[in-house]
């Protein structure tokens, strides 16, 4: 009896024991996650005050931003606060969060206010405009940026900043990279020269029928044009779309604008003979096997990219995006062609793609403009290159200013569209056109949306959205992969998306994008 | 208070075996229950900034996306219709293995064991690959069979008249195996004096696997189905999902409930509406189980669960 009462006493103990385990454990790693932060930003104040600078207080800024982890980043933290120490006296602590865990952490610590000075922040992962709305950011006047960030000023194109404005006023920092979206075709160059094709004569995607066709002939086995279901080939029309005059507010809403349209009316972009016309080419290219048979289920094209048999991949076009692209085919650079078919068109999207706010809570806003000052210095890109190259002869070695990173060095960010100007980064290849001029040009020389700064409040229409890109789903496939007639389908189509609401979105945009004009 | 006291003495009695339950009754508690609190979620206008209990009540709004929408019905009846072949076919099928594996010798049940059981560990991502070899135009096996055959090939993937039947044999490939087992081991269990008894007065094998086999095993069979009905209204995401390879026209015949309900607020990302469909889901899930058991109380008494 005794023992069958220690018996379950034990038992109670131990369950007891184990689940106070449980939290304890909770409890602690809080603890030690706190812990360095704070211990680290006592030591980075008192070293500062050594500085010789005596004109500003010593500071410290905080900056947060998602990427992949990185081992030496305290190391390079440190290497880059020894320059931004002497120039603007403040040290710097670089907190790098990975991109699925990013917006939740980010929340949580706005929430519960603490001390933090700049956050990068999006149109998508941690989005800008509800982070606003929640009062997450400290304003940045013009004043602020004319004292402390001319350089800023010089690297961000003017068209851009109003994408970035909410109700007249600016709550972040754009980082520049090529802010507009051009579309356009890589090619393998063997194949152009094999075929003769004359990439200036190219205006539209009806010149390339003959071109398609031959190697099609030529070699059955081989993808002259690649679409697949889930690629940029499927939904190319997102990028094409502004070729042929149309902007989309985004690829299952079928609300859209012309770009040349002062009026701005919405429109059904499905509607459009436009995209009618475009369906009917990817269907007569389908039937003549220059898109593959089995493009509306095809899931990974790297099988047919690696094996070289992809001819050409429809994709938005950068002065860099032929080197990036030709290592995946296993090809150099130089082996591959970009053709543009049309300007670079700019929007709201397509700017806030990436930028870095100012905490609330930063003690110190200018000293954070004055670091973003330093790194879009055209002149000297030295900070700029040591975040995203890290230490040089450590982390990678620089030819000229082409960068090559030491294997598993413990610092490999290369992410300057996050932190600053892209244009001021050191090149990884020789192929790679130089930033200076050819991306401040492609700025300039965008086409710039008429609705740059409107964004869409879904709450009114969420029940259609949702119904609607539902529907979207189930004929976009097979009409925008060329499977199916589009003579046949896309009255169906278009019968149903007026069914799921697609009238009442139209209207309802229209109603805000008018409302939104009256307020500019 | 008699059966009060009762219960309180039968508690006194096997204490120690209460305190052995506690921790998985409190995980059954954990996570069974208290996410059921969530639910208030159906009716609600949520956002981050004020909770679950602090944001606004939305009636029931939530629900009207999915009632509304010209799809309901076609996802309705397909979730409905495939689920009950699903059920029905696999059920037959798995009593039917099963009664074959009890003929077999202790050996041989091993092997065939292994090989049925096998499939159901394989997750719907990689049968969804396995199918797609089979059907895929140019390299698929089936295709290859039918052009050395001097047919035309079939384009599987465009047409959704075929799609019930590959969503059928796909379901019943993966999941008989696992039924099987479990009929083969209520087979263990019976008698083997009542087999003895029926050969020596000349039964058949086919009259013994009647009149004893199946009438014992039919409590576990009907437990079985019981629980299964109560999903009928919950799909099997995977199968629905990976197998058909997010095929827009194949949607009038594989569109399911889930299926449809992820891809319409993938997009949105709105709690509330998503939660309005999982409540639907339960509820109707809830009321097919108090139902069928209904029935089965009203056919044989002693066969039903409670």
């Amino acid at each position: 009896m005794l023992s069958k009462k220690i018996k379950s006493l034990s038992l109670i103990l131990s369950s007891a024991l184990i689940l106070s385990m449980g939290l304890s454990a909770c409890g602690s790693s809080d603890k030690s996650a706190e812990a360095p932060g704070t211990s680290q930003a006592a030591s980075g104040t008192g070293t500062a005050a050594a500085s010789p600078d005596t004109q500003l207080e010593p500071y410290e800024i905080n900056w947060f931003f998602p990427n992949g982890a990185q081992a030496d980043v305290n190391l390079v933290a440190e290497e880059m606060s020894k320059i931004t120490k002497e120039k603007i006296n403040a040290a710097l602590k670089l907190t790098i969060l990975d991109w699925g865990s990013y917006a939740q952490n980010m929340q949580i610590k706005m929430a519960a206010s603490e001390p933090m000075d700049l956050v990068w922040t999006d149109g998508g992962t941690l989005p800008y405009l509800p982070l606003v709305n929640k009062g997450a950011f400290t304003e940045i006047t013009d004043d602020m940026l004319k004292q402390y960030g001319p350089n800023i000023l010089k690297g961000v194109p003017e068209t851009a900043w109003p994408a970035a404005k909410v109700n007249g006023k600016l709550y972040a920092i754009i980082n520049t990279q090529v802010l507009g979206r051009t579309p356009g075709i890589l090619f393998q160059k063997k194949y152009v020269d094999q075929f003769g094709l004359d990439l200036n004569s190219v205006k539209k995607l009806e010149d390339l029928t003959a071109f398609y066709e031959k190697v099609h002939a030529a070699d059955p086995a081989l993808v002259p044009f690649e679409v697949a279901q889930s690629n940029s080939g499927g939904i190319f029309f997102n990028e094409y779309s502004s070729t042929l005059g149309i902007e989309l507010l985004g690829r299952q809403n079928p609300a859209a604008v012309y770009i040349s349209d002062d009026s701005t009316k919405v429109m059904n972009y499905f509607e459009a003979p436009e995209t009618k016309e475009y369906l009917k080419l990817m269907h007569e290219w389908y039937l003549k096997g220059i898109i593959k048979k089995e493009a509306p289920m095809l899931k990974d094209v790297t099988p047919d990219q690696k094996a070289g048999k992809t001819v050409s991949i429809p994709t938005v076009v950068n002065p860099d995006t032929a080197a990036n692209v030709s290592s995946k085919l296993g090809l150099k650079a130089e082996e591959m062609v970009a053709l543009t078919l049309s300007k670079t068109f700019m929007n709201t999207a397509s700017i806030i793609a990436t930028m870095t706010g100012i905490s609330k809570t930063s003690k110190n806003p200018e000293r954070c403009i004055m670091l973003y000052n330093l790194l879009y210095d055209e002149k000297d890109t030295k900070l700029f290159n040591m975040m995203n190259y890290g230490i040089e002869g450590k982390h990678y070695t620089l030819a000229g200013d082409v960068a090559t990173f030491t294997q598993n060095s413990g610092y490999m960010l290369a992410s300057g569209w996050e932190n600053g100007n892209m244009f001021n980064s050191y090149r990884q290849s020789e192929a790679q056109p130089e930033w200076y001029p050819v991306g401040p040009d492609m700025n300039k020389n965008a086409t710039v949306s008429k609705l740059l700064g409107f964004n869409l409040d879904p709450e009114p229409i969420k029940n259609e959205l949702a119904q609607v890109a539902s529907v979207v789903d189930e004929f976009y496939g097979g009409l925008f992969t060329g499977a199916v007639d589009p003579e046949t389908t896309l009255p169906k189509f278009l019968e149903k998306l007026k069914g799921a609401g697609s009238e009442k979105i139209i209207a309802e945009v229209q109603k805000q994008i008018d409302g939104w004009k009256t307020t500019r | 208070m008699n059966s009060i006291s009762k219960e309180l003495k039968e508690f006194k009695k096997n204490k120690d075996l209460f305190f052995i339950g506690l921790p998985g009754m409190l995980a059954l508690f954990i996570v069974c229950y208290l996410p059921m609190f969530g639910l208030i979620i159906a009716f609600k206008r949520f956002n981050f900034d004020d909770g679950i209990l602090g944001s606004p009540w939305a009636g029931l709004d939530n629900f009207k996306f999915f009632f509304t929408s010209q799809d309901a019905f076609r996802v309705t009846r397909n979730t409905l219709l495939l689920n009950g072949t699903f059920i029905i076919l696999s059920f037959a099928a798995a009593v039917f293995v099963a009664l074959m594996l009890n003929e077999l010798n202790k050996r041989s049940v091993k092997v065939f064991q292994t090989v049925l059981f096998v499939p159901y560990f394989i997750s719907w991502i990689v049968v969804g690959y396995l199918v797609y070899g089979f059907l895929s135009f140019d390299y698929g096996v089936i295709n290859s069979i039918l052009k050395g055959l001097n047919m035309a090939p079939v384009d599987w993937y465009s047409d959704p008249k075929y799609w019930p039947v590959i969503l059928t044999a796909s379901y019943l490939w993966k999941n008989v195996g696992y039924l099987t087992i479990i009929f083969y081991t209520g087979m263990l269990g019976i008698d083997a004096s009542f087999y003895e008894a029926a050969s020596i007065d000349g039964a058949s094998k086919f009259q013994q696997a009647k009149a004893i086999t199946i009438p014992l095993i039919k409590p576990l069979v009907i437990l079985m189905l019981i629980l299964s009905i109560g999903k009928i209204f919950y799909s099997d995401f995977g199968l629905f999902f990976f197998v058909p390879r997010e095929v827009g026209a194949l949607l009038p015949t594989t569109d399911v409930i889930d299926t449809y309900v992820y891809r319409s607020l993938r997009v949105i990302g709105d709690l509330g509406m998503a939660s309005a469909a999982g409540f639907y889901q339960s509820i109707v899930g809830f009321l097919l189980v108090l139902g069928s058991n209904l029935f089965i109380r009203k056919v044989s008494k002693e066969n039903a669960v409670f």
